[in-house]
């Protein structure tokens, strides 16, 4: 952990602040914006394993492994209001805390975070989604841009599929 | 027509919630069918353990010292704890942690505390080893296991037909496929039966359940992840089931005609390297000597359920993993999905990534398919057993009448795209299967 001037912290967590309006508002394309053209937006599957690490060599078979074209391309089809995974929407809340800022550079922060995601769907169908999430965010004038987001969930089983975004 | 005379009746929808029905299922249906378990890449070396289910039974799949692949029920043997607690590994033995009952590679009880001083001099060691599925067999790398003793090999429950299919468009690689890091893993509110109709014979759904997506295509936005499914545009598809008296039925969709998917492959590929391009090629040209001279030239079959309960997606199409799904019962109206990424061992890298970010993308857990399925179980869960809705019968009319192949010359009963004959198929089996036929 690194000292970091408050001011920066600040800013820093008004980001976040701002991040999780704009999902829990559905405002997905201001929320694009806040990722940088070269974005890595990464989500493993998590599971157990007894012994040395897996040595498979293959690509990892991720729930996420998107870059910014995909991420693009997964609100356009939320935006044809015909993708049943968000039509009706969600009633969605998420918090975002622990913000620990891991490292500094010069151009730019690696910094975590934890997310507990609610979300309720037809009247009374709730899933809590809990995880965090590893940032490395460019300095970009007052605010920031994602360069890369490693998520990990908290879960072995995912208690629904996932037609959200962390 | 005699079509009505002649029709099904269908059972009720308590076959899809009543916890009595359900108990029977998971000792007639999953008692004797051959069950996925796991694949040969998983466990190379000797030691390699991968859990798993036979049903709702916790299993273990395990490489003992000699190569011999085991499966196992994850169950001590003394007060029934668990002796596996991990997806994978590397184990020389798996012990109980209540007791301390130890067990060897081969399910052998190899240690008990206190054997000596406690337990009396006739204690049966040698038969309480790991209860082990009688029946384990292999094909094309994908291990199976069965908890009947006796009954049809492996290959003879698949059936030469479907067995064709699946050697013409996702085992035809020679050097095989090879399975992918990360299973996907999610709960589904809903029967187990309903997933396996779904991938066994649904085209009718694709249309509305994922809109979404075809919108995107027609669009030209997704062009990345384009497949052999229906978004690669102006495509023929028939529907396919394999039904025979020596075997139970298995089903399969979007047996796909024309040369839009062989182009789009190709086009993808060209965008990926030469390297691409060229594996790309040869397997096409490959695919074409099997087909032989056969005048039907089926170009991939994307979708099917290989019966009880487990699905394939993707096979056929060059850039994008092979998946099988598991649609593992947890309760009536639970399911535990498991899916299991693969791809061929000879693709090169960039086919292999491309391979797996197209299925990441479309029939995965945070995908654009999966999760807008997940949404109508859901729903169709929550009218399911109310007082008015619990009376009512589902519908299952869909390309009523039709009989002989469309396309004789190609193994099993091709069908129309649009038809709910496999799902027909598959209840009078299940019904005959469960004892409650006439």
């Amino acid at each position: 952990m690194i000292q970091l001037d408050a001011a920066l912290r600040e800013r820093v967590a008004a980001f976040y602040a701002y991040e999780t309006m704009l999902l829990d508002e559905n405002r997905l394309r201001e929320w694009l914006d806040l990722f940088d053209e070269s974005v890595r937006y990464v989500m493993p599957m998590r599971e157990t394993r007894l012994g040395p690490p897996d040595n498979n060599p293959n690509p990892p078979f991720y729930l996420f492994n998107d870059d910014k074209e995909s991420l693009v391309m997964r609100v356009a089809r939320l935006e044809t209001g015909m993708a049943l995974v968000e039509s009706p929407p969600s009633a969605t809340q998420r918090l975002v805390t622990d913000v620990l800022v891991l490292d500094r550079q010069a151009e730019h922060l690696d910094v975590r975070s934890s997310f507990l995601c609610f979300q309720v769907r037809d009247e009374q169908n709730e899933t809590t989604f809990a995880g965090h999430r590893t940032d490395r965010l460019a300095l970009a004038g007052e605010g920031f841009r994602v360069l890369r987001r490693d998520i990990l969930l908290a879960h072995y089983v995912l208690p629904r599929t996932i037609g959200m975004f962390f | 027509m005699t079509t009505t005379a002649k029709r099904f009746t269908m059972p009720g929808t308590e076959i899809y919630w009543d916890p009595e029905i359900y108990a029977r299922e998971m000792q007639v249906v999953f008692g004797s069918a051959w069950l996925f378990v796991g694949h040969e890449t998983s466990v190379p070396r000797p030691g390699d353990f991968l859990s798993n289910y036979m049903g709702n039974d916790p299993v273990i799949l395990v490489r003992d010292r000699s190569g011999k692949l085991h499966v196992f029920l994850n169950r001590c043997r003394h007060r029934g704890n668990k002796v596996c607690l991990y997806d994978s590994g590397e184990a020389k033995s798996f012990r109980c942690a209540y007791h301390g009952w130890t067990y060897g590679l081969g399910g052998e009880l190899a240690a008990v505390p206190l054997l000596d001083k406690a337990y009396p001099a006739d204690f049966p060691r040698d038969q309480l080893g790991l209860v082990a599925a009688p029946r384990v067999a292999s094909y094309h790398g994908m291990i199976f296991a069965s908890w009947a003793a006796d009954g049809p090999s492996l290959e003879d429950y698949l059936g030469a037909d479907l067995r064709w299919y699946l050697e013409t468009f996702a085992f035809d690689d020679p050097a095989g496929l090879e399975v992918l890091p990360g299973r996907h893993r999610y709960v589904i509110p809903a029967n187990w039966k309903l997933l396996a109709e779904n991938f066994g014979g649904d085209m009718y759904h694709f249309n509305s359940t994922h809109a979404s997506l075809l919108m995107l295509g027609r669009a030209g936005q997704a062009d990345r992840i384009r497949t052999s499914g229906n978004d690669a545009g102006e495509v023929e598809y028939h529907s396919l089931e394999f039904v025979g008296d020596d075997h139970p039925p298995h089903g399969a969709l979007q047996l796909s005609f024309g040369d839009g998917p062989d182009e789009n492959d190709r086009r993808q590929a060209a965008r990926l390297s030469p390297a691409a391009l060229a594996w790309v090629h040869e397997r096409q040209a490959r695919r074409r000597r099997l087909l032989g001279d056969r005048k039907s030239r089926p170009t991939a079959i994307h979708t099917g359920t290989i019966w009880p309960n487990l699905s394939f997606n993707g096979l056929g199409t060059a850039i994008y993993a092979r998946t099988f799904v598991q649609w593992h019962p947890r309760g009536p109206e639970e399911i535990d999905v498991w899916q299991w990424a693969f791809v061929e061992r000879s693709a090169p890298r960039e086919v292999k990534e491309a391979m797996a970010f197209t299925l990441t993308q479309r029939q995965a857990a945070a995908g654009m398919v999966a999760p807008d399925d997940v949404d109508n179980f859901q729903r169709m869960r929550d009218v399911l057993h109310t007082a008015k809705a619990g009376t009512l019968a589902f519908n299952y009319d869909l390309g009523g009448g039709e009989t002989a192949s469309l396309m004789p010359d190609l193994p099993g009963t091709v069908l129309p795209a649009m038809t709910e004959r496999y799902h027909r198929s598959f209840y009078r089996y299940w019904t005959k299967l469960m004892g409650y036929g006439r």
